[in-house]
């Protein structure tokens, strides 16, 4: 298993994505200082929100990149087969790559929060009310981000490897993102809208709900509006979250590992 | 062979031609704008999966799309309002979305939006004194609910110290008094003005400044008047005028002009 995780970290290192990456730093801390002037009032909380939006969305295609690169491409090039002729249990090379891909992923977000924290420190936000805090906060904040990247990595990689198709793993990883942080949203605003505006709004709601069994909210661990606004987050509904989210991981590998196992390759 | 090759340059020369005439026909032609379509307002779900997802992205966007819109355009001022309600759902913490409802929403007739926006500001900002200030004053301004008000100039002064306190409490006692202080309501305008960036909006509430000190001449007149005149009631508004009270009636941007109620108090026409 070790050698799987150094070869994805190795191979990750290796490759341009990192650079790719620190440009697009560069591209976040100019949009982040040019968003700041579209508020008066709240200059550093609207740049540190924006922020945290570009690295949130530049994580998650990279990470779901590098399990299409690492995981999806390596059984599509036939180097599969090298790694399972050594006698090592199949489940070993399927951790050993979420684990390497998990680790790359540590590795981009600390990058790009490490660009959005200079940017940050270059942004007047003394005339605030509420001062942004890039300090505790601001690293939990970070830290959330990258458990909701742990589950949305576990989901890819469990559809890597159970899929023939080249290019379904980084699709429907992205469509999970999109789909898991969107559910929080789409069923605040199906519960709070007037009676009669929409139709069938209580059948909706069942069916969202119904949704949230197969899809983890994700929005629930959005807690940036604490570095932000100094709103400290609900712990409880945190940790329930954090639990829910572990289990939707653990589930979703163990789901990968078993078809895995069985799966016969040419 | 030269003279194919020369034809080729010509008919190449000749599609320059045309295609430079139909580039410039084209540049002729009259975009056609249509407001239906510029009025229309996506589902906050919708929203919020065109900002991949990120309620707080699609909060900022609707923010920014508000600020370009015109307070005097009514389809406009409705789409704002409510993409200022989605993203007063999305992020209830946004300052600048408070902000602008009470710069612009309440003052185009959407208040029942701008006191919802408030009150969720209120409740999520608890160090924040503005949003409950702003929702008092406009219980004072355009609900003419006296008690409302101070009560809500009150709980504003508990969230703040010092001078501001002071001032917040002076302003709650006024409010529960009843007395009407188109002071206050010049200063908050003011201060709404100076902190909008749309060029749009700021040019509304320089116009609404303007019309307010207006009101605000004619009121001073028609207290002269009254004092001069033992007390009696000022009929018109032009008697302030030809009895050399005013050098002339003051012109309304709105161009609705100013009126006399009842008692002889100069008010605005009504909108």
């Amino acid at each position: 298993m070790k050698a799987h995780l150094h070869t994805v970290i190795l191979t990750g290192i290796r490759g341009k994505s990192f650079y790719l990456l620190l440009v697009l730093g560069v591209f976040i801390s100019a949009a982040v200082m040019l968003v700041s002037n579209f508020s008066l009032r709240e200059p550093a909380a609207v740049a540190l929100s924006t922020g945290f939006s570009l690295v949130r969305m530049l994580t998650i295609f990279f990470s779901i990149y590098w399990v299409h690169d690492m995981v999806a491409q390596d059984i599509e090039r036939k180097s599969l087969a090298a790694a399972l002729s050594l006698p090592r249990p199949r489940w070993q090379w399927v951790v050993g790559m979420y684990a390497g891909v998990s680790v790359l992923s540590f590795m981009a977000c600390c990058l790009l929060f490490a660009i959005l924290w200079l940017t940050m420190q270059l942004i007047d936000g003394s005339s605030q009310l509420i001062p942004v805090n890039l300090g505790l906060p601001f690293i939990a904040s970070g830290l959330a981000l990258y458990s909701c990247l742990l589950v949305i990595l576990a989901f890819t990689t469990m559809v890597a490897v159970v899929s023939t198709t080249p290019f379904l793993p980084l699709l429907s990883g992205l469509l999970f993102a999109l789909m898991a942080s969107v559910l929080g949203p789409t069923r605040q605003f199906l519960s709070q809208a007037d009676a009669g505006l929409v139709e069938n709004q209580d059948q909706l709601l069942e069916s969202l709900r119904f949704a949230g069994y197969l899809i983890p909210d994700l929005d629930r661990m959005d807690i940036r509006v604490w570095s932000i606004y100094n709103a400290v987050p609900d712990w409880s509904e945190l940790a329930l979250t954090a639990f829910v989210m572990a289990c939707y991981a653990v589930l979703s590998l163990v789901v990968g590992i078993v078809v895995f196992q069985r799966r016969e390759f040419p | 062979m030269l003279a194919a090759k020369m034809r080729g340059i010509v008919l190449l020369g000749l599609l320059l031609l045309v295609y430079v005439w139909a580039c410039s026909t084209l540049l002729a032609y009259e975009r056609r704008v249509d407001r239906e379509h510029y009025g229309v307002v996506l589902p906050g779900y919708i929203n919020v999966t065109l900002a991949a997802g990120d309620r707080y992205l699609a909060a900022n966007l609707l923010v920014i799309r508000t600020l370009l819109s015109n307070p005097l355009d009514e389809l406009d001022i409705k789409s704002q309002s409510l993409l200022q309600g989605q993203a007063n759902v999305l992020n209830p913490y946004h300052a600048d979305n408070y902000y602008l409802a009470a710069a612009v929403l309440a003052w185009s007739g959407h208040l029942n939006m701008t006191q919802q926006i408030l009150t969720v500001a209120a409740d999520y900002r608890p160090a924040d004194p503005w949003p409950l200030f702003f929702k008092g004053f406009n219980a004072y301004y355009f609900d003419r609910d006296f008690s409302a008000a101070g009560r809500l100039a009150e709980q504003s002064a508990e969230r703040t110290t010092g001078e501001n306190k002071r001032l917040l409490l002076q302003i709650a006692s006024k409010w529960y008094g009843q007395g009407e202080d188109l002071d206050v309501a010049h200063a908050i305008l003011t201060e709404l003005s100076k902190s909008v960036l749309s060029a749009p909006v700021r040019r509304t509430l320089d116009a609404r400044i303007t019309r307010l000190d207006g009101l605000r001449m004619l009121r001073k007149a028609a207290v002269i008047y009254s004092e001069d005149h033992n007390g009696s009631k000022l009929q018109s508004l032009d008697r302030l005028v030809d009895e050399a009270y005013l050098p002339e009636l003051p012109e309304d941007p709105f161009g609705l002009g100013y009126t006399l109620d009842p008692s002889g108090l100069p008010i605005y026409k009504s909108e």
